[in-house]
């Protein structure tokens, strides 16, 4: 594999796409966009011939929740095959964020380092893309109403990422459990391979919530049969999780945090599976139960992906901040912290980056937190936070609309019996994230990317 | 309809039947809230109330006392959109003797007369609410800040591409001061009928505006006990009626329009 043709053999482009990304770097910038955009501009084919040239193909991760870490899943799931992966880990996730990436790993000789590309697009720019760049591989993990203010509909959502699975050459692997996504099941797309990751029957209740899961079987009725899932989700619980995969259980050890992340390592286990096996063209059952035994050995070593939630200890009080950006993704985030003996503050912002419409709150069920109650909510949207638990009958003990101000009083939080300090959880929209982040960073004895 | 004129008071409140039109294909974006916010109301107070949730192909309840519906997209060949005009004569019937009702987004457009999609089909409503919609290209989204006669200030934040004209005899449920509201041109926003109310708003509606959920209790009950009730009789809910006077100032500190 060394010797490769070129992927790209105009060395101009090249070379002023590095330089662009030189100076962008020099002024302090992430320099991640704009260079992108230059080089899309002067050479449009550029992304489309080099993402072209890989001879595993293009990878599109898409979903409303999960992206980032599944992403990071499957890539460190590959690496651990010994495939050399080009991917977007920069969050930047549209075609500008790839070809930044793309700049970074071909030298001015148009050579590239890398045999397949994993990108995580969300949905309306996995549909630009595909368009430009068809992907070998879709990978389709949830469809939940987020920012319908940008989107209108989650129905508009659901079709458009159907839309990047009728565009796939290779293979399209998709959650069997989210019935916007089963309805590839009815239209399955022209040319690939369509695929399942799914849960075991006795993981369905406590994953979906009760009215999702009757409409979900409503729609799988019509189909003849339940759909077969290429790997399932067994079981799960805090630090562990088993799969369902070729007849056989594994069960792992995972340093992912969150029963969803559990669910996010089945769907990259399914699709890792599918790429391997397109590869090398076996299928021999001791090789799958050799390769299945890799796989997991090496899913136990994945980290979350940075950004999504983050460990500080600050004077020996442990602090978890949680990223929450829709109903779908917060219900999950309480799901996965039991919240007694710790303090919870929840930071609701309405800026452009935070989505500036909170009626999603009201999607999001709080009544986990009515025994240990929540200490402080804080952000612009601060007290329709309050009015939201108010409703659930969560007692809240402070409104501070300010999120530093709040992040001081909770930091000051005791245990009411034995005064200890007690683990604080804070979950936090895009914006208040990044003002709680550099406080909390300077204030931290240690800090641990987890989630 | 069953009128409750005679029946015996066993407790200090009757119970009210509350009906949910389509809960799961007409509940988006936070409707939840407005369910949950009439329930909570009524269950601080001490008024027993039971839910009735109507999906397509069940018969229309015989007890009715507050009907509920949100928002969802609307397709000519959605089940809901048949099913609306399976029940429209006892829905009609409903709440033209009087009892109250809170529409929004999709059932408030299909409590209409037509909806005109933007390929020129017309989708029929159940015609309870004298208007039509037609829609369009461009979304309306942002806060909405709007002034009502029998509300005052209402808030909350629209999202749809539809716009509403109000027909006659039906009358606006607020003038808007910032938002588009029904249609972007006319300044109105929502529709008032009899003790019925249809908004485009959420927010949700009912928990940031809490003198429209007061008003629906008020008309339940006086439907259900068959004589007038006096609004001062419900227990004030000072707590959490302050917390969402708060939440409303924001939204009127933060409105500006998306689009």
């Amino acid at each position: 594999m060394t010797d490769r043709s070129r992927a790209y053999n105009n060395p101009f482009v090249i070379a002023l796409g590095k330089t662009v990304q030189a100076l962008a770097r020099l002024r302090g910038g992430g320099g991640s966009a704009f260079p992108g955009l230059v080089v899309d501009k002067v050479a449009p084919s550029f992304a489309p011939k080099v993402l072209g040239s890989l001879p595993c193909g293009v990878v599109v991760i898409s979903a409303t929740n999960g992206k980032t870490t599944t992403t990071k899943i499957v890539t460190e799931l590959l690496q651990s095959q010994n495939l050399r992966v080009l991917t977007n880990d920069s969050g930047s996730n549209f075609m500008r964020g790839v070809i930044a990436a793309l700049l970074s790993r071909i030298t001015l000789g148009g050579r590239l380092d890398a045999d397949i590309a994993v990108l995580e697009l969300d949905e309306a720019h996995a549909v630009q893309f595909a368009k430009r760049v068809p992907p070998r591989y879709t990978l389709l993990l949830n469809v939940m109403p987020d920012q319908l203010d940008r989107f209108g509909t989650v129905e508009y959502t659901a079709r458009l990422l159907r839309q990047v699975a009728h565009m796939t050459t290779g293979a399209v692997i998709a959650n069997r459990e989210d019935r916007h996504l089963v309805e590839l099941a009815t239209t399955p797309p022209p040319q690939a391979r369509l695929l399942w990751f799914g849960l075991a029957p006795q993981l369905r209740d406590d994953f979906i919530q009760k009215e999702e899961k009757a409409q979900l079987d409503a729609g799988v009725a019509i189909l003849d049969e339940r759909l077969h899932a290429a790997v399932e989700l067994a079981a799960v619980d805090g630090s562990w999780a088993s799969f369902e995969i070729d007849g056989s259980t594994l069960t792992t050890a995972l340093t992912l945090k969150g029963v969803y992340n559990a669910y996010n390592a089945a769907a990259a286990l399914a699709l890792t599976k599918e790429i391997l096996s397109q590869r090398d063209g076996t299928d021999k059952q001791e090789h799958n139960s050799q390769l299945n035994a890799q796989l997991i050995e090496a899913l136990a070593q994945v980290q979350s992906a940075f950004g999504r939630g983050e460990s500080f200890v600050i004077e020996g009080q442990p602090v978890e901040m949680v990223l929450v950006k829709n109903a779908g993704g917060f219900r999950l985030a309480l799901e996965s912290f039991d919240p007694s003996n710790s303090a919870t503050m929840i930071v609701i912002n309405d800026d452009i980056g935070d989505g500036r419409d909170v009626s999603w709150l009201f999607d999001v069920d709080f009544s986990s937190l009515r025994k240990p109650g929540v200490a402080l909510v804080s952000g612009t949207r601060a007290w329709d936070m309050a009015l939201r638990l108010g409703y659930d009958e969560v007692p809240c003990h402070q409104v501070e609309s300010d999120p530093l101000t709040a992040l001081d009083c909770l930091l000051t939080c005791r245990d009411t019996l034995s005064g200890a300090p007690q683990p604080l959880q804070i979950y936090c929209t895009y914006t208040a994230m990044t003002k709680l982040r550099p406080r909390l960073s300077t204030q931290a004895d240690a800090r641990r990317v987890s989630l | 309809m069953i009128t409750q004129a005679n029946q015996a008071h066993t407790a200090a409140f009757p119970a009210l039947t509350l009906v949910q039109l389509y809960p799961w294909e007409m509940s988006v974006n936070g409707d939840a809230g407005n369910l949950q916010t009439l329930q909570r109301r009524l269950q601080w107070r001490s008024i027993p109330s039971k839910l009735v949730r109507l999906h397509p192909g069940d018969p229309f309840p015989s007890q009715a006392d507050l009907i509920v519906g949100g928002g969802g997209q609307i397709t000519s060949n959605s089940p809901v959109t048949s099913d609306l005009l399976r029940i429209k004569e006892p829905l009609r019937e409903a709440i033209e003797s009087g009892v109250p009702a809170l529409v929004t987004g999709g059932s408030y457009q299909l409590f209409g007369n037509y909806l005109q999609t933007i390929d020129n089909r017309q989708i029929e409503g159940a015609a309870i609410f004298n208007l039509h919609t037609q829609d369009n290209t461009q979304r309306l989204t942002g806060n909405v800040i709007a002034q009502s006669e029998q509300f005052g200030v209402i808030v909350g934040f629209e999202n749809h591409s539809g716009r509403t004209w109000l027909g006659a005899g039906i009358n606006p449920l607020a003038r808007v001061t910032q938002g588009g509201g029904n249609n972007n041109e006319d300044k109105t926003e929502g529709a008032r009928y009899h003790n019925a109310v249809g908004s485009y708003l959420f927010g949700p509606l009912l928990p940031l505006n809490p003198g429209i959920a007061d008003f629906l209790i008020v008309k339940a009950l006086e439907h259900c006990l068959g004589e007038p009730f006096d609004p001062q009789e419900l227990t004030a809910l000072p707590a959490i009626d302050a917390c969402a006077a708060q939440a409303a100032a924001i939204v009127q500190k933060r409105s500006w329009n998306i689009n």
